[in-house]
C-alpha cells in the first residue's frame, strides 16, 4: 500500500449508473491528491466555460495520499467543481472525519456527474454503494440531515452534505461534514444541490497503508513533536488555548482589521469578539480533526435563545464577518450566526461580508427599508446579523438577494465597488493596504477573494517563519509564489494548512515520500503544487478570465487608509503583480508560458465535451 | 513620559489587558519587559503604535505598545 | 499492584491518535475498525470518550472462553488472548460487559487491548494527556468506570 487506495466512484446521476474506476496513477504522481488531483480531474473532464449550476459541471470529493494515516493533521478532503461564486475553478477542503471514512472505504475520491430528477443521497459501505431517496431529508438542516442518516443507515459512519442553503444554490453554500466542518468557500455546497444531490454517507473497514512504514513513523513522530513544542501550534500553545479568533486582537492593534465593509481597519469593540473573550465566557473545550494533536477546534455554549446548546464556535474569519466587518461587538450574537450557517451550510465569510456590504449600501441611501421588508440595516445590528442569515439560506425577501454574495448583490443595486471582493469572492479579515503581500494574494488566488491562498499573513503579521515587513511591496511577489506552491501542495497531500506554523516543506515531503513510495527530492515536492498552482490558472484563462480580473476592489486601491502605521497607503498591486508574472513564467498577460507548462509536464488539454 | 501597555492572550494570565505606565526618557521595551517579568522568549509579537518593533526601540511619549505571545490562526 | 489505562474524557479533543497508532503497531496499517480502542463522540454535550478494555479482575471474556485462549497475566494485571487457541467463536464478545472486545472480520481475529505489553502505544502518542498509564491504587479502582458516567457528570457541568 501507498497511501492511495487506488480507486475512485464514479456517480453518473442522469441515470442512476455507479461504477468503480482505476485512479489515473500517473496523474496521482503528478498532482498528489486533493486539490491537485480533483483540478486535474476536473480540467481533463469539463469545459471550463461551462454554467457552474448546470448538469454539465462536475462534483468531485477527493483525499490525499495521507489521508486516513498518522501523518500529522491528514484527515483531510477537498471537494472540486467550477464554483458558482468565482466562475473559477473551486476547490474547497475540510478536516473532520469524513475523508479518512471514505479511504477506509476503500476509495480515494467520488465524482459525480449530470443531475439527479430527484433528490437523493449516496450511501457507501465499504463494496456497497448506492444511490438513495433523499426526499425526506430536502429542506432539513445540517444536523438534522446527519442524525437522520446516521439513524438510517449505520451510526459509526460519516456524513457530507448540504443543508437548505445548497439546495437553494445560495452561491455560498458550503458542504458540510461531521456536522460542523465546512469545505467552505466558492459555493461547492451550491453545485451539490443543483444537482438534486442531499448528501453522502460512508463507512469503511479497510485500512490505509504507506510505503514505507519505518521511514513514516520515524517523519510522522518528528513532525508532531515539532508541532507540539511549538509555541502556535503545540500543547498549550495559542492555537489550542485561544483558537484562531486569537488573531483578531493582532490584527486590530496592526489597523488592519477591516471594519465596516472595510471603511476603516481598526474596530473599537475587538477585545469583546477576540479569541481571548470567546475562550473566558463562551468555550467549553477544544475539538480536533482526524490526526491532529493541535485541536484548534472550539467547542462553545450558547447560553440563551432558540440555538441554546453546545455547538462549535466561530473561526477568525468567521468571527470578523459578522463582528467588525459588520461592527456588530456582540460575541454571543456572533457566535449564533456563524451557527446559523453551519446549520444551513453556508459560508460564514462571504455571508458576514454581504451584510456588510448590504450595510453599507443602506448607510449610503442606495437599498432603503422598502427593499428590507420594512427593515433598518445598520453596522452593529447583532440581531440583524442572524437574522439575515437565516433568511439568506432560506433565501426569504431580501436574503434572496443576499444569497447571491455581496458582488451581485451590490451590482444589482448599480454600486459593485462597494463590494469587498475579489472575482465576486470576498476577501476576509485582513487588509491589504496595511498588509502589502495579502494585497497581491488577494488578487491573484485562483478561487477569488482568499486567505488560504498563500496565507502571507504568517510571514507578514506574525513573524513566521521570518518576519517580513507588511507596509514594504518588494520581495513580495516572490514570498507569494513560494507560499502559493507551498499551500497548493499542502492541500493536495490533505494534510492541514495548520501544520506550517511549525512544519516545513522538508517535515511535509518526508511524510509523504515515506507514504507514497515514490522517490521525490523536496524540490520536485514544491514543484508538485506549482504545477497544480499553474493548472487551476490554465482553467481559470480558459474559463475567461484576464489580467484585468487579477485586480483590487476600488477602496483598496484608491481610498488611502485612516490610520496606523499604514495611513495614507493603499494597495500597490501594479508594481507586485508585473514582478508575480515574471517570476511565474508567465507572460505580460498572466498566461503561462509554453516553456512554463512544459517545464511542469503539464499535459495540454484533450478536450472532452460532455455528453449530456 | 506616558506610555500604554497592551496585553494579549497569555500574557494577560495573572496580570492585566492594559495600563499607563510613566517612564524615563530612553526607556528601552526590553526594560518594560522586565518590569512585568515577561521573558524575552516568551515573546512573539512587539508592535509600538501598531509597527512591528524590536526589542531594543526605545518608547517615545505617548505611545502604545502591544505585546503578543507567539500566536496563530487563520 | 497493576497498572492501567486511566481514561480523562474532559481532556479528549477526539483527534483518534489512539486509534490510528493501535492498529498501526498491531496490523501495519492505519485502520481504526480494528483497533483496540476506540473514541466515542457525544455531540450535544461536546465530549469525547476513549474506551477500551479495562482488564477486569474477573474478566467475564476469559470466564466464557470454552478453549481456555484467554488468560490473565497475575502480575501485569493483562488479560491476553491466545490467537492460536482461539476458534473465534466470539462468545467473549458478546460477555464483555462494555464492548471493549470486537471481532474483526478482516483479521479473522478478536481484537482486544494487551497494554502493548506494558508499553501503551496510545497512551505513549495521546496529544492531549487524555490516556495515562499508571499503578492503580485502591482510590483510581473504583473510579475505573464505564465512560458514560463520565458524560453524564460532564454533560451537567459543562449547562
Amino acid at each position: 500500500m501507498n497511501g492511495w487506495t487506488e480507486k475512485l466512484i464514479r456517480v453518473n446521476l442522469c441515470d442512476g449508473k455507479i461504477s468503480v474506476e482505476k485512479l489515473n496513477m500517473d496523474d496521482a504522481k503528478l498532482y498528489i491528491g486533493g486539490r491537485g488531483l480533483g483540478s486535474k480531474y476536473l480540467y481533463d473532464e469539463i469545459d471550463p466555460e461551462i454554467d457552474p449550476l448546470s448538469p454539465k459541471n462536475k462534483l468531485i470529493f477527493m483525499t490525499g495520499p495521507m489521508t486516513g494515516t498518522y501523518a500529522s493533521c491528514a484527515g483531510r478532503f477537498n471537494v472540486v467543481a467550477k464554483a458558482p461564486l468565482t466562475g473559477t475553478i473551486g476547490a474547497a477542503n475540510s478536516g473532520g472525519h469524513f475523508g479518512p471514512e471514505l479511504k477506509f472505504a476503500g476509495y480515494d475520491g467520488i465524482i459525480f456527474e449530470g443531475k439527479s430528477d430527484a433528490p437523493v443521497y449516496l450511501h457507501i459501505n465499504d463494496d456497497t454503494i448506492e444511490l438513495k431517496k433523499a426526499d425526506h431529508l430536502w429542506g432539513k438542516t445540517v444536523m438534522e440531515t446527519t442524525d437522520i442518516l446516521l439513524q438510517e443507515n449505520e451510526e459509526d459512519a460519516r456524513v457530507a452534505c448540504i443543508g437548505p442553503a445548497g439546495e437553494k444554490q445560495v452561491l455560498f453554500a458550503t458542504v458540510m461534514n461531521d456536522k460542523d466542518r465546512a469545505a467552505g468557500r466558492s459555493g461547492i455546497g451550491a453545485v451539490m444541490g443543483s444537482k438534486n444531490l442531499k448528501a453522502v454517507i460512508v463507512k469503511g473497514t479497510k485500512g490505509v497503508g504507506v510505503s514505507n512504514k519505518p521511514d513514516f513513523m520515524k517523519a510522522t513522530l518528528d513532525s508532531r513533536e515539532k508541532i507540539l513544542v511549538n509555541p502556535v501550534a503545540g500543547k498549550g500553545g495559542g492555537l489550542a488555548t485561544y483558537g484562531t479568533q486569537v488573531l483578531v486582537n493582532i490584527l486590530n492593534e496592526t489597523h488592519a482589521l477591516p471594519t465596516n465593509n472595510w471603511q476603516t481597519s481598526r474596530f473599537e469593540d475587538a477585545d469583546k469578539i477576540s479569541g481571548e473573550y470567546l475562550k473566558e465566557h463562551y468555550l467549553i473545550r477544544n475539538k480536533a480533526c482526524f490526526a491532529c494533536p493541535i485541536g484548534c477546534g472550539r467547542v462553545i455554549k450558547i447560553p440563551d435563545g432558540k440555538y441554546k446548546g453546545i455547538v462549535a464556535g466561530p473561526e477568525y474569519e468567521a468571527g470578523w464577518s459578522f463582528g467588525a466587518s459588520s461592527g456588530v461587538n456582540d460575541m454571543n450574537a456572533i457566535d449564533k450566526a456563524n451557527h446559523v450557517c453551519n446549520m444551513l451550510g453556508m459560508d460564514p465569510i462571504t455571508m458576514g461580508a454581504t451584510i456588510a456590504c448590504a450595510m453599507e449600501l443602506y448607510e449610503k441611501g442606495i437599498i432603503t427599508k422598502d427593499d428590507l421588508g420594512g427593515k433598518e440595516l445598520v453596522f452593529g445590528d447583532a440581531e440583524g446579523i442572524i437574522e439575515w442569515a437565516e433568511r439568506t439560506g432560506y433565501r426569504d425577501g431580501f436574503g434572496d438577494i443576499m444569497a447571491l454574495g455581496s458582488y451581485r448583490m451590490a451590482e444589482k443595486f448599480g454600486h459593485p465597488e462597494y463590494s469587498m471582493s475579489v472575482k465576486k469572492q470576498e476577501m476576509p479579515a485582513y487588509d491589504g493596504r496595511a498588509i502589502q503581500g495579502m494585497a497581491l494574494e488577494y488578487a491573484t488566488s485562483n478561487r477569488g477573494g482568499c486567505h488560504v491562498r498563500g496565507y502571507l499573513t504568517s510571514p507578514e503579521v506574525l513573524g513566521i517563519p521570518i518576519k517580513t515587513d507588511p507596509l514594504e511591496t518588494e520581495g513580495k511577489a516572490a514570498l507569494l509564489k513560494l507560499f502559493q506552491d507551498l499551500t497548493a501542495m499542502i492541500d493536495s497531500s490533505d494534510i492541514c494548512l495548520f501544520t506550517t506554523f511549525a512544519l516545513g516543506l522538508p517535515e511535509i515531503a518526508a511524510m509523504l515520500r515515506s507514504t507514497i513510495g515514490v522517490d521525490m527530492t523536496d524540490e520536485e515536492v514544491l514543484m508538485a503544487g506549482e504545477r497544480i498552482w499553474n493548472l487551476e490558472r490554465l482553467f481559470n484563462l480558459e474559463a475567461g478570465f484576464t489580467r484585468n480580473d487579477d485586480t483590487l476592489p476600488p477602496r483598496l486601491l484608491l481610498e488611502p487608509l485612516t490610520s496606523g502605521p499604514a495611513k495614507g497607503r493603499v494597495a500597490d498591486l501594479d508594481v507586485m503583480l508585473d514582478e508575480y508574472y515574471k517570476l511565474r513564467g508567465w507572460d505580460e498577460y498572466g498566461i503561462p508560458t509554453d516553456e512554463k507548462v512544459n517545464e511542469l509536464s503539464i499535459s495540454v488539454k484533450a478536450v472532452a465535451e460532455a455528453d449530456f | 513620559m506616558d506610555i500604554e501597555v497592551r496585553l494579549f492572550a497569555s500574557f494577560r494570565d495573572n496580570r492585566w489587558k492594559s495600563k499607563h505606565l510613566i517612564i524615563n526618557k530612553g526607556t528601552t521595551i526590553r526594560k518594560i519587559i522586565e518590569q512585568i517579568y515577561i521573558n524575552e522568549k516568551d515573546l512573539g509579537i512587539v508592535l509600538i503604535n501598531g509597527r512591528h518593533s524590536n526589542i531594543d526601540s526605545v518608547l517615545e511619549n505617548n505611545d502604545i505598545l502591544a505585546l503578543f505571545p507567539p500566536v496563530g490562526g487563520g | 499492584m497493576s497498572k492501567g489505562i486511566v481514561i480523562s474524557p474532559e481532556k479528549c479533543t477526539g483527534c483518534r491518535t489512539c486509534e490510528l497508532v493501535c492498529s498501526f503497531y498491531k496490523i501495519d496499517e492505519f485502520n481504526p475498525k480494528d483497533a483496540a480502542i476506540s473514541v466515542l463522540s457525544y455531540d450535544e454535550a461536546g465530549i469525547q470518550v476513549p474506551m477500551t478494555c479495562l482488564q477486569c479482575d474477573e474478566p467475564h471474556c476469559m470466564t466464557v472462553c470454552t478453549v481456555n485462549a484467554i488468560t490473565k497475566d497475575s502480575k501485569t494485571g493483562i488479560v491476553h488472548v491466545d490467537g492460536e487457541k482461539c476458534i473465534g467463536c466470539k462468545m467473549c464478545v458478546s460477555a464483555c460487559p462494555f464492548g471493549n472486545m470486537t471481532y474483526s472480520s478482516r483479521q479473522k481475529k478478536v481484537i482486544k487491548c494487551d497494554l502493548c505489553d506494558g508499553y501503551p502505544q496510545c497512551v505513549r502518542l495521546c496529544p492531549s494527556g487524555a490516556l495515562d498509564y499508571k499503578e492503580l491504587d485502591s482510590s483510581l479502582q473504583k473510579r475505573k468506570n464505564i465512560a458514560s458516567q463520565f458524560v453524564e457528570t460532564l454533560r451537567e457541568g459543562a449547562k
